[in-house]
């Protein structure tokens, strides 16, 4: 065998090996919509009857009842936020879910005072397991007839906001651990502190959360989270779909490499290309009969 | 050094299999925000629990019932140490308990000390016993409060903790805490001691009685009704003494007795829509009185309410849309009392007033809804104002407010689309509240966009363009998206496949797979003929050796059909390889590559008999060509030529 066949044959075995390991190995980083562990989205997508969407090669058209759900881990350029907050004035609902990202550069495009702390929230007495799960208890009315608690995971809490727009708050053991010591010291923010909160902007509606936590799979089967996100988005009585922005959250090389793999499957099931391989097939044949001609058929 | 290199390949692929580890199980042990919290540590916090308690007994010694009782609904989610639990259940109830009770003591005193200045000893007595074995219940309460305090204290072991740490500070903020309460509860004790002195010293007065009566047992509301009495002390009238009449126990009329004792007086029954009122009559010494008499409180008497009742029924459409007007059916429903001829109603949109109407026994009142409306469930309340004898009504009703969602109907699609070329989509838009008029109507198909806009009855029609493009053809997505202009429909969007035929790229494409699959390998085997027939002859004069005879006569075979026979050697060979065909047809023997034509001819002559000698004589013609300078002549070819047909006369007999 020659060498420049040897490295040929090296170079596919290890292509298709590395598509067969990104295919099979499962998807663990956190928020994934492919990742059924834990901390990825897929169990929940499925429970929310929600879809994804990647504005990373620009934003898609949609539709004004659908909402729209951003966990914004990565900045937001402005030609997106421009796009978000006409998204918003078209009559959308946009919901932000943020803890320690950049919500804050949402927030301040749209013209809302309100901001996310971006230091802990604990709650050393209300809580599952440990304070970094602090659970909800306080809702506003419309949102207690369906939900009695809530339990969050690694949150923050909403800062500025008006007693009147806030929907959920977290009980008054709570508070914003500033300087991350893990215990309340003087001057760090004691609780009932805004977690949830719901306003009209333009003709749409803008909802802030500031865990994303609650979405992951592990989370969204405790206490009332699932019912909790349900109400917030209408989905109980909205035909509107719910839409979770993918493209502005940490993605390691893999993750992207699966993604890509789900869309170049995607593109491969498609008539023209599926008769584009088959032609591609038929050339490479008709070549390699030709090549062979009359040896073909003849006993060695 | 072989071992050095080996060793040396060993250590690159160690290298490459961590490289590769470490790339791929990176992610797992990535940090994120999150945590897992099935897999999360258990943690208690002894400060929280303590600054709760302290912030509990606050609130007791704050008498603020309405703090505790969150505190107490809130408690099941309370994280705290199984072994405290049940501890931390009692802390709550007798916290919730104590401040009822201090409340009520509170009270108790209060009214105690009201009763001793009117001289109503009696009831002030009974109230103070009431009070004293309230007085006792708080004091257990208290006693559980402090157990449970202790039981959290040694949970987290505050004795073996600094003074100075956060655990015993907030520990002995709930001590003290308590000692107060503590001291509180003693304060009681001394005050309603004193009002229990008070009232014994006075029990010595001489007791007044006072009667009652009324003229009738029921009335309706509005009416008049009389009321009379009589006012003694130790069996001696007393006169002019005013006489104060209570309608469930709040004074409502004044009278004053004659010389006799005697008091009459009548009064308009409230507009109390309550099926009884008690009344009394009640003198309390006034002026020179005090001191003299006690206080004289008439047993009640019961005044039967009559009013007229009725029950509301209320409906709504199933589902209302924000902007738009919808109604509120409602039907009274009076039993046997006369129908009202209007009522005045007062519509409540989620407890906020919203409309005011005056309406008959069945109505029908519409509400235009704000635009602003939220999506989900609104409650509508209709309160109907109490009119003369007809008593309020409320009633509610649940609203929903959704957005219309249009749906489109008598879609006309072609089956397939031509490209280049162009179709017709025409449909009509409707949805639950009627046809959608006026709604922008966008098409996409193939990446271009196409708008249309319904009309009255929701009907738009548009025409598609094709241009070319790079596909061949498939099913390609049409979609429709109707934007209404009216604030309480929703955008929808809808996909159809159409199958798309790209006609000039399909054409193209035909032409390039007959090129391929018939016109080259024609062109190619033609070329590849010729190449062989130029390379043949310098092959067979110059270089062949003896000894490769069988290779030679492989290729006679195997190119033997590729020889252009309009030159001398093509002819001769033309007549041969006919012979060896024959051959091969009769004894089933292929001519193998290490073989010599001879070689061939006598394995084969067992089959092909004496036709053998004919077939070796044409051999040694062959032969003389492939593997001498001798030149092909024209005898040769005719000589072969004859041996062929000879052959193949000899074989078909």
């Amino acid at each position: 065998m020659k060498i420049h066949h040897a490295l040929i044959i090296t170079i596919l075995i290890t292509f298709i090996i590395s598509l067969m390991c990104v295919s099979l190995f499962p998807s663990v980083q956190a928020f994934m919509q492919y990742n059924t562990l834990w901390n990825g989205l897929r169990h929940s997508l499925n429970a929310l009857n929600a879809n994804t969407v990647d504005t990373s090669n620009g934003f898609p058209q949609i539709d004004s009842n659908n909402v729209l759900v951003c966990i914004p881990y990565l900045q937001y350029s402005d030609s997106e936020l421009e796009q978000l907050k006409d998204f918003v004035n078209s009559g959308g609902t946009l919901m932000v879910m943020d803890d320690f990202g950049f919500g804050n550069d949402i927030l301040t495009y749209l013209g809302i005072g309100c901001r996310f702390s971006g230091a802990p929230l604990l709650d050393p007495l209300y809580c599952y397991k440990n304070q970094s799960f602090p659970e909800i208890m306080d809702f506003s009315t419309a949102v207690s007839r369906n939900v009695k608690e809530v339990v969050l995971n690694h949150a923050t809490a909403l800062l500025n906001i008006d007693n009147s727009l806030v929907i959920a708050r977290s009980s008054a053991s709570s508070y914003l651990d500033r300087n991350g010591n893990g215990s309340w010291d003087e001057g760090e923010l004691q609780g009932p502190l805004p977690v949830a909160a719901k306003m009209r902007q333009g003709n749409g509606t803008i909802i802030l959360v500031s865990d994303p936590g609650i979405l992951i799979n592990s989370m969204l089967v405790k206490d009332d989270n699932l019912l909790f996100i349900k109400t917030l988005t209408g989905s109980d009585i909205n035909s509107g779909e719910i839409l979770v922005d993918t493209s502005h959250l940490i993605r390691d090389p893999m993750e992207i490499t699966k993604t890509k793999l789900v869309g170049i499957k995607g593109i491969l099931s498609r008539p023209c290309a599926l008769l584009g391989i088959v032609s591609l097939l038929f050339i490479f044949a008709s070549i390699y009969i030709l090549k062979m001609g009359g040896s073909i058929g003849r006993e060695s | 050094m072989i071992l050095g290199q080996g060793f040396l390949k060993k250590i690159v692929v160690v290298i490459l299999i961590v490289v590769c580890f470490v790339l791929i199980c990176s992610p797992i042990f990535a940090a994120v925000p999150q945590e897992n919290p099935d897999t999360a540590a258990v943690a208690f916090s002894g400060v929280s629990l303590f600054q709760f308690y302290s912030g509990t007994l606050d609130s007791v010694l704050a008498k603020n019932q309405q703090d505790i009782e969150t505190d107490i609904q809130v408690s099941p989610f309370a994280n705290v140490p199984p072994a405290v639990e049940d501890s931390f259940n009692n802390f709550l109830s007798s916290a919730g308990n104590l401040c009822s009770l201090i409340l009520g003591l509170d009270g108790s005193v209060s009214d105690t000390k009201s009763l001793i200045q009117e001289s109503r000893y009696t009831e002030a007595a009974s109230l103070y016993t009431e009070a004293f074995t309230n007085l006792a219940i708080a004091e257990e309460n208290l006693d559980s409060i402090k157990q449970a305090a202790v039981i959290a204290g040694n949970q987290f072991n505050v004795t073996a903790a600094s003074i100075d740490s956060s655990v015993s500070v907030a520990y002995i903020a709930v001590l003290d805490d308590i000692q107060r309460l503590s001291d509180l509860l003693k304060l009681y004790r001394i005050i309603l001691q004193e009002q229990q002195t008070e009232i014994s010293n006075q029990s010595l007065l001489p007791s007044s009685d006072i009667t009652i009566s009324i003229d009738q047992s029921e009335a309706y509301v509005g009416d008049t009704v009389s009321v009379g009495g009589t006012l003694s002390a130790n069996g001696q009238p007393l006169g002019n003494r005013r006489i104060e009449l209570l309608l469930d126990g709040s004074l409502y009329l004044t009278v004053t007795t004659d010389s006799w004792g005697h008091y009459l007086g009548s009064f308009q029954v409230p507009y109390w829509y309550v099926s009884l009122i008690k009344i009394q009559s009640l003198y309390f010494p006034q002026a020179g009185d005090v001191g003299n008499y006690d206080l004289a409180l008439s047993p009640s008497v019961s005044l039967k309410i009559l009013f007229y009742t009725a029950v509301l029924t209320l409906q709504t459409s199933t589902n209302a849309y924000s902007g738009r007007d919808t109604s509120v059916i409602g039907q009274f429903d009076y039993g046997s009392a006369p129908v009202a001829d209007e009522r005045n109603i007062e519509i409540s949109l989620d407890n906020a007033p919203f409309v005011e109407s005056e309406v008959s026994a069945t109505f029908t009142q519409k509400i235009s809804l704000p635009v602003d409306t939220a999506i989900g469930n609104h409650l509508i309340t209709v309160s109907v104002l109490a009119d003369g004898r007809y008593s309020p009504v409320v009633a509610n009703v649940n609203l929903t407010v959704v957005k219309a969602v249009p749906v489109l109907l008598t879609t006309k699609l072609p089956f397939a689309a031509l490209i280049p070329g162009s179709f017709n989509v025409r449909g009509k838009l409707t949805s639950s509240i009627g046809p959608v008029s006026q709604a922008r109507v966008t098409i996409t198909f193939e990446g271009k966009q196409v708008n249309a806009v319904s009309g009255d009855d929701g009907t738009f029609s548009a025409v598609i363009r094709n241009s070319m493009g790079f596909g061949l053809f498939g099913s390609q997505s049409l979609e429709i998206t109707s934007a209404p202009m009216e604030p309480w429909q929703t955008t929808i969007t809808t996909s159809h496949n159409i199958i798309t035929v790209y006609i000039v790229n399909c054409s193209v494409f035909f032409l390039i797979l007959v090129f391929l699959g018939i016109i080259l390998p024609r062109r190619l085997k033609f070329r590849m003929a010729a190449r062989s027939n130029h390379k043949l002859p310098q092959t067979i004069v110059v270089t062949t050796p003896v000894s490769s005879l069988s290779s030679v006569a492989e290729d006679i075979a195997v190119d033997i059909g590729r020889r252009d026979e309009s030159i001398p050697v093509g002819r001769l060979l033309y007549w041969y390889r006919i012979v060896i065909r024959l051959m091969q047809k009769v004894s089933g023997l292929l001519l193998k590559p290490n073989q010599t034509l001879r070689e061939y001819i006598r394995d084969t002559g067992q089959t092909t008999g004496s036709t053998d000698k004919i077939i070796l004589e044409f051999t040694r013609i062959v032969e003389k060509v492939l593997y001498s300078p001798h030149q092909v002549t024209e005898d040769d070819i005719k000589n072969g030529e004859q041996l062929a047909r000879k052959v193949r006369e000899s074989i078909g007999k």
